[in-house]
């Protein structure tokens, strides 16, 4: 299986300054931090939060970082912590009836993201990113139980569980 | 072949989370997580911060209050510059802390668990050398609740740097909790700190020696080096 986790990665070399570094890692996996977010959070506005959380923990240790390593997996697995600020829920629901996602500017996307959103709602967060990493993404399971801090067993058999909830929902 | 239902889901999901659109400026600068004034910190001793904060500790906040008076980065994704010729020092939080627990160990019917926490920023922050310690399981539910230290002092982390702590936990008479169960730690300002567990399926709970649904303790020692 492809490993997209391992082989997207930042080339940037040694005598880049680190903030154009930062700008390329920026434009590069946004995406993928905020897809990362969406599956382990299965909240739009939340994942948008995280994402940019964790922009922000990487600009401040961009002076400290290996730019010439793979900084995809720094960011997924500091969003993955992030994620785990529990007090994170309760903000999100205090701001949402305020500042609505951006998503809502869409009325037809936000329909079908709630339609997705509502399917996956039974899944822990590690079954839903597990799913998502390794059937959506491509990575395999050794390159997502790294950033989701487990092995490759315990992550086979989240993904098996959620197919399996899924399929019977 | 007819796609399965779980894989028009997925290809759903993607298709949707495709639509998501980046913000046109990266997010920069330092997040401070109080409202502290930096004009206050600026140029301050090590001590005259230390005194500022105690207080600011000492003034525990509604926890419901957790947003602070600063917004989320997403809500403020174009903040001001990190540079400034005024050293100043933030509090430690989640932003820049990365707290795991290392290992479990038990000791008449209590479960201690070892933590260390890691200031993974670029700049020096201060923290209470306690907080408010809670047993939490993988949903985020409070399993046992701490009580918050009327008074602490304080300390620096610098960057880089790990304080431990141990954290002793008793008598937990609920359900059978949601792995992994973890130690989280309250701070002053509402905001918490999730030490990441042992393991994704760890459900370490101390043992019930009480009436069933007889309330848990927990207690904390204070953050050192």
């Amino acid at each position: 299986m492809r490993g997209v986790y391992v082989g997207v990665t930042t080339h940037v070399a040694i005598a880049e300054p680190t903030e154009i570094a930062y700008e390329r890692a920026y434009e590069q996996h946004w995406s993928d931090v905020f897809r990362f977010a969406l599956a382990w959070t299965n909240d739009w506005s939340a994942a948008e939060d995280l994402a940019q959380d964790a922009y922000l923990r990487l600009w401040n240790s961009r002076d400290r970082l290996d730019w010439n390593r793979p900084v995809l997996p720094w960011l997924l697995v500091t969003a993955r912590r992030l994620a785990t600020d529990r007090f994170r829920t309760i903000r999100r629901r205090l701001l949402s009836a305020y500042h609505p996602p951006s998503i809502d500017s869409d009325p037809a996307v936000r329909a079908r993201w709630l339609d997705v959103c509502a399917a996956m709602a039974d899944l822990s967060p590690l079954e839903r990113t597990a799913l998502v990493m390794t059937a959506v993404e491509g990575a395999s399971y050794e390159e997502a139980s790294r950033v989701l801090g487990t092995t490759a067993g315990a992550l086979r058999a989240a993904v098996s569980r959620a197919r399996t909830k899924l399929e019977t929902a | 072949m007819e796609p399965t239902p779980v894989s028009r889901l997925l290809e759903e999901w993607n298709a949707v989370a495709n639509k998501a659109q980046r913000p046109a400026a990266s997010p920069r600068g330092v997040a401070v997580r109080t409202g502290l004034p930096s004009a206050t910190l600026a140029g301050a001793s090590l001590v005259a911060v230390a005194l500022v904060l105690a207080g600011v500790l000492l003034s525990r906040q509604d926890p419901n209050n957790v947003g602070g008076t600063t917004p989320p980065p997403s809500l403020n994704p174009s903040a001001a510059p990190t540079p400034s010729t005024a050293p100043t020092i933030g509090l430690c939080g989640p932003e820049n802390m990365s707290a795991q627990i290392t290992m479990w160990e038990g000791a008449a019917g209590h479960r201690i668990a070892h933590v260390e926490l890691t200031n993974a920023g670029t700049d020096p922050c201060v923290m209470g050398a306690m907080a408010e310690p809670q047993l939490v399981d993988g949903n985020g539910e409070v399993l046992i609740d701490g009580s918050s230290p009327a008074s602490s002092p304080v300390i620096e982390v610098a960057p880089g740097a790990v304080v431990q702590t141990l954290v002793q936990a008793g008598n937990y008479c609920g359900p059978v909790p949601a792995p992994p169960v973890s130690v989280a730690f309250v701070l002053s300002d509402g905001g918490s700190i999730v030490a990441d567990p042992v393991s994704p399926t760890d459900a370490t709970v101390p043992p019930c020696l009480g009436a069933s649904g007889s309330a848990g303790t927990i207690e904390m020692q204070p953050w050192a080096p």
